[in-house]
């Protein structure tokens, strides 16, 4: 697999926070870091690089953007990626290549072979959020995508969200007990094994 | 005759859209050129105005070579030596079309209509 993938385009949005794109010093420092392939700007409030960069792998182009500009400007935090993994019915049907009509029947259960995902929010009556790896993981299995549907990079940008998110908000959480009960959620999750082995080696 | 290559596009700080004198034109050179070098972020800028979006161009000396907003909110930093500027331009299209600021408010974008 890895010694047939060529290099391709890679597209997706990098939400920063700690950095203000618009300010000459620190665009010089992004662009002259390697991020020239991106545009970076502002809305209402939130800074962002919006990349199409070429690399072998979805992965590769993640990490190597995540390095790139948290190295450029010090303080620098990358809060979100997306593609967001919470996708409206509109969203899936853009991103399947599916008319929207016809999720709404998978969805509904009226057509194919049964078992699409559930919605995982509800954020107002009228509208409902899937979670895009489930979506992504059963379209790839039930061969109903006109496009292909890169199921790795939809769980990779979603665990990625979620990891950033558990740093934001336990950053907030100061009491032993409440970061016990998060540590405790993750259960017993490789990712707690891999840093903790990482810890013991550098100290 | 060769006046007629001049482009026409100018910014009005430069003598704004119409024929160009040897003033403006000495002006342009000396200035830093007013247009971006690359043609599709060109077009994209020009997207950005039609839409009732404002370029601001970049008065130092570094790789920005301005940002383009929509004074309510959004707001693009364009350098002047992107590594694909195709994909820039698309980007550019891209934060024009997920505005959905009211820029009603602004006569701008009247203005470029009844310009062109």
């Amino acid at each position: 697999m890895s010694t047939s993938a060529r290099p391709s385009i890679h597209s997706f949005t990098l939400f920063f926070s700690g950095v203000d794109v618009l300010d000459d010093q620190q665009f010089d420092a992004l662009h002259e870091a390697g991020c020239d392939d991106a545009l970076f700007g502002v809305r209402d409030g939130a800074h962002y690089g919006a990349f199409d960069r070429e690399a072998k792998t979805f992965s590769e182009a993640l990490t190597s953007a995540i390095a790139d500009t948290t190295s450029a400007v010090p303080g620098l935090r990358v809060v979100r990626i997306e593609p967001d993994e919470l996708v409206t019915m509109a969203a899936i049907a853009k991103r399947s290549g599916l008319s929207r009509e016809y999720i709404r029947l998978l969805a509904n259960q009226q057509r194919g072979p049964g078992g699409f995902p559930a919605p995982v929010a509800y954020p107002d009556s009228k509208t409902r959020l899937w979670h895009w790896p489930d979506v992504a993981h059963w379209l790839t299995r039930h061969h109903k995508a006109k496009l292909i549907l890169d199921a790795h990079a939809a769980d990779l940008v979603a665990a990625m969200n979620a990891a950033f998110d558990l740093r934001e908000h336990a950053a907030h959480l100061h009491d032993k007990n409440d970061l016990a009960l998060v540590a405790q959620a993750l259960g017993d999750n490789p990712l707690i094994h891999t840093s903790r082995t990482q810890d013991g080696e550098s100290s | 005759m060769w006046c007629t290559a001049i482009p026409t596009d100018l910014p009005p700080d430069l003598g704004g859209r119409g024929r160009v004198d040897n003033l403006q034109l000495n002006a342009r050179l000396i200035v830093k050129e007013a247009r971006h070098p690359d043609k599709d972020i060109r077009k994209a800028v020009k997207d950005a105005q039609n839409a009732g979006w404002n370029v601001e161009r970049a008065r130092g000396t570094g790789h920005r070579w301005g940002t383009v907003s929509c004074g309510q909110g959004c707001a693009v930093a364009i350098s002047g030596t992107p590594r694909r500027p195709g994909d820039i331009a698309k980007r550019i299209r891209e934060a024009i079309k997920k505005c959905d600021h009211d820029l009603s408010t602004s006569n701008t974008a009247k203005r470029q209509k009844d310009n062109r």
